[in-house]
């Protein structure tokens, strides 16, 4: 699998993976599931999410500590190292793909060429990146830096980047000679090439207008916390311009967040999320996360999406609810989505990776099939 | 239109569920999450006892491929683990990954030593793991994070080797000219090995490192490294620069020069800076070649001048450049294995194999 031509427009579905305990802020969601640091239940959940069907797993990353609520608990720490762990994820697997999140504020443009190609040559073909500028205010200082750079100027050390670094993936492993204000190099890609051709997909999480810049100009999906439905019309349409202005065949697909919880009954689905937003209102103190990300950068649309913000957003006309019951309701959702408001990617976040979890997913992505709005990687010409 | 639960459900939450909510909002932190693998190395308690490492080679398993362009099943994944399986069951101690910059045409391919660490770890249960990581490019956060996963991963097998950079065309590669003086190379790696035990030390309390190269301030978020009070620090490197460092802060010295008189001087030198440090010296692992087709006299000669050094307390180990071919590579090793414990060299390497 090594085409990403994403020539098709089926519906793709990632799972936002558990790099730590639990990414949702509650403290009774961390009690119920594995350690993050659990090699073998992190391998475990590789095969059963690969199993059920899904396209790829997202793996967030991040250097510094939250706040210490969340520490205490497990919450983003500690949490899978995205470039180390996801060798480990990929000898478990075989078909679906991985996505790591590497910052090019805090690595070198010739580390993230060299670690992309090689973990897409063992992968063959099956790996991404998720290109990430950090917003967290004192993680630069754990690189050297005063403090985080300007938005400005983080998305300028992003873009030099992923141009030096598409220039090394090149077929054939090019010279490339880059002299610019942030990323300079001068050399060949050292070691193997990437196992895809023109370099492996791309991902940006960008809510600001850079962040989109750089999305539509350059990657494969755009990771956003929709908002509603018409959020999602303007986001695509932003990247259909991008992709036009860049001279790129195809614009990249919106990878739109979604809460999501499934169980055998719906009324058991239903219950069971009653108490998850309950216990995310209970546990106040690590709403410190959702805070600090409406600080930074991406404003108001993740605080929307993270932690009590979005019990609120959620309840909107309109709004990307979150997919709350049977492997069959939530199917039928997701077929609404893709035929009435043009949803072509769902990145899948779920409080829950505990054994028995994801082989529900299974269920839903065979309704998904059978209404012909996704088909198993095996049967398509490309896994992004 | 799609609607969520919370518009679909209007009924009122019954007794059971708002029991169970009671419960849910009720749970607190009483608990704090394990984060301590269930078996611990600690690199104070190791024998000091004979070692013997090798170096890892991307293309132990078949030929050693063409000396053009890249080979690509020396990148599969399973020649890796097969590799790793013979060198285990040869009784060696540790393998140590180099990191890889050229451009193609040598046995180092350019393989990232943290990301190829990882198919070793998992093949093995008590091999050593050491990887390289060159301080001129890797920032202490990045040493310090990819070493405390891995060492997580391995459940303390993990070590590091500290070298500086890898000539001009890898320093070209980050942007730089040219590769600075050996002197302020080493300078500067010094201040990164300060700078890692400072991060791994502050694991409650965060860090505040401020050198002349670099800087680290904050609270790295977990895991830390599982071996206390940190992984074994391997170092190369012959100039006296690199050996103040090593004395100063390392625990394994690599010697590449094999005549009595050199590690006469390498030993006096470690001492010396041991001594200033206030630590113990660091053992010293003489790099030696174990050639394809050797036959069994040459490596018993082999065998008895490492005994005659070990004997004479001037070596503490060996590292050895394997020939191609995971079979021949393997039987050799553990016939070389087997010489050692028979001159006395070492009691017995397989029961032993997998403490540092």
């Amino acid at each position: 699998m090594v085409d990403r031509s994403g020539s098709d427009d089926l519906l793709r579905v990632g799972l936002f993976w558990p790099t730590s305990r639990t990414v949702f802020p509650t403290a009774y969601v961390c009690e119920q599931n594995p350690e993050a640091l659990d090699l073998a239940a992190q391998q475990r959940l590789a095969v059963e999410t690969e199993a059920a069907g899904f396209d790829f797993g997202v793996l967030a990353d991040a250097y510094g500590t939250v706040s210490e609520e969340s520490s205490r608990i497990g919450h983003h720490d500690p949490s899978i190292h995205a470039v180390v762990w996801a060798m480990a994820l990929f000898s478990v697997t075989s078909r679906m793909g991985l996505i790591s999140t590497m910052h090019p504020t805090f690595i070198d443009a010739i580390d993230l060429a060299q670690f992309g190609a090689q973990l897409d040559y063992v992968s063959n073909g099956r790996w991404g990146w998720n290109v990430t500028t950090g917003y967290r205010p004192d993680e630069p200082r754990l690189f050297g830096a005063d403090g985080l750079a300007d938005h400005d100027e983080r998305y300028g050390i992003a873009e030099e980047a992923v141009v030096a670094v598409r220039k090394l993936w090149a077929q054939d492993r090019p010279q490339v000679e880059q002299r610019g204000t942030w990323v300079s190099l001068s050399g060949r890609l050292p070691g193997p090439g990437p196992a895809t051709p023109g370099g492996p997909a791309m991902v940006n999480a960008g809510a600001s207008d850079q962040g989109l810049r750089l999305a539509g100009r350059y990657c494969d999906y755009l990771f956003a916390p929709v908002v509603d439905h018409a959020h999602l019309e303007r986001l695509n349409q932003r990247m259909r311009e991008e992709a036009e202005n860049a001279g790129r065949d195809r614009s990249a697909k919106v990878l739109a967040g979604v809460r999501c919880l499934l169980r055998d009954d719906a009324q058991e689905a239903r219950d069971e999320w009653e108490v998850v937003k309950a216990s995310m209102d209970a546990s106040k103190e690590l709403n410190v996360f959702a805070k600090t990300i409406a600080q930074g950068s991406k404003g108001a649309a993740y605080a929307t999406n993270s932690g009590r913000g979005a019990l609120q957003a959620e309840r909107k006309e309109g709004a990307l609810n979150p997919l709350v019951g049977t492997p069959e309701t939530v199917a039928e959702e997701l077929i609404e989505l893709y035929h009435d408001h043009g949803y072509r990617g769902i990145l899948v976040n779920t409080p829950y990776w505990t054994a028995g979890e994801m082989p529900r997913y299974g269920r839903m992505f065979a309704r998904l099939q059978e209404a012909g709005v996704w088909q198993p990687i095996a049967q398509r010409s490309s896994l992004w | 239109m799609v609607t969520g639960p919370d518009i679909v459900e209007s009924a009122a939450t019954s007794p059971d569920l708002e029991a169970r909510i009671d419960a849910a909002v009720a749970v607190r932190w009483e608990q704090p999450p394990v984060v301590q693998p269930s078996r611990r190395a600690t690199l104070a308690g190791q024998e000091p006892t004979f070692k013997i490492g090798a170096l890892w080679r991307a293309d132990l398993a078949g030929d050693a491929g063409g000396t053009a362009g890249l080979d690509p099943g020396q990148l599969e994944w399973t020649r890796h683990v097969e590799s790793a399986k013979a060198l285990e069951r040869a009784g060696i101690d540790y393998v140590l990954l180099t990191d890889g910059y050229a451009g193609g045409g040598s046995a180092e391919r350019g393989l990232r030593s943290v990301l190829w660490a990882v198919p070793v770890i998992l093949a093995t249960e008590r091999l050593g793991v050491v990887t390289v990581l060159r301080t001129n490019f890797t920032a202490p956060t990045h040493v310090a994070r990819f070493g405390a996963h891995l060492d997580w991963l391995s459940q303390g097998r993990w070590g590091w080797c500290v070298a500086t950079g890898r000539g001009d065309e890898a320093a070209r590669l980050y942007g730089l000219d040219e590769e600075l003086p050996v002197e302020a190379q080493v300078d500067r790696a010094a201040e990164v090995v300060a700078a890692v035990e400072a991060i791994w030390q502050g694991r409650e309390q965060g860090v505040e490192f401020e050198g002349r190269h670099v800087r680290v301030h904050g609270h790295s978020k977990r895991p830390f490294p599982t071996q206390l009070p940190r992984p074994p620090i391997f170092g190369v490197g012959d100039s006296a620069a690199a050996r103040s460092l090593a004395g100063a802060s390392l625990d394994v010295w690599i010697a590449e020069d094999p005549s009595p008189d050199a590690l006469v001087s390498a030993r006096a030198a470690l001492a010396e800076g041991a001594q200033r440090a206030g630590r113990a010296a660091p053992r010293i692992h003489l790099r030696t070649s174990l050639v394809s087709g050797e036959a069994d006299t040459a490596l018993r000669a082999l065998a008895s001048r490492v005994r005659d050094l070990a004997a004479d307390k001037l070596i503490d180990g060996l590292l050895l450049d394997l020939p191609g071919g995971d079979e021949v590579a393997g039987e050799r090793v553990r016939a070389l294995v087997d010489i050692l414990a028979e001159l006395g060299v070492a009691e017995d390497y397989v029961a032993r194999t997998g403490s540092w």
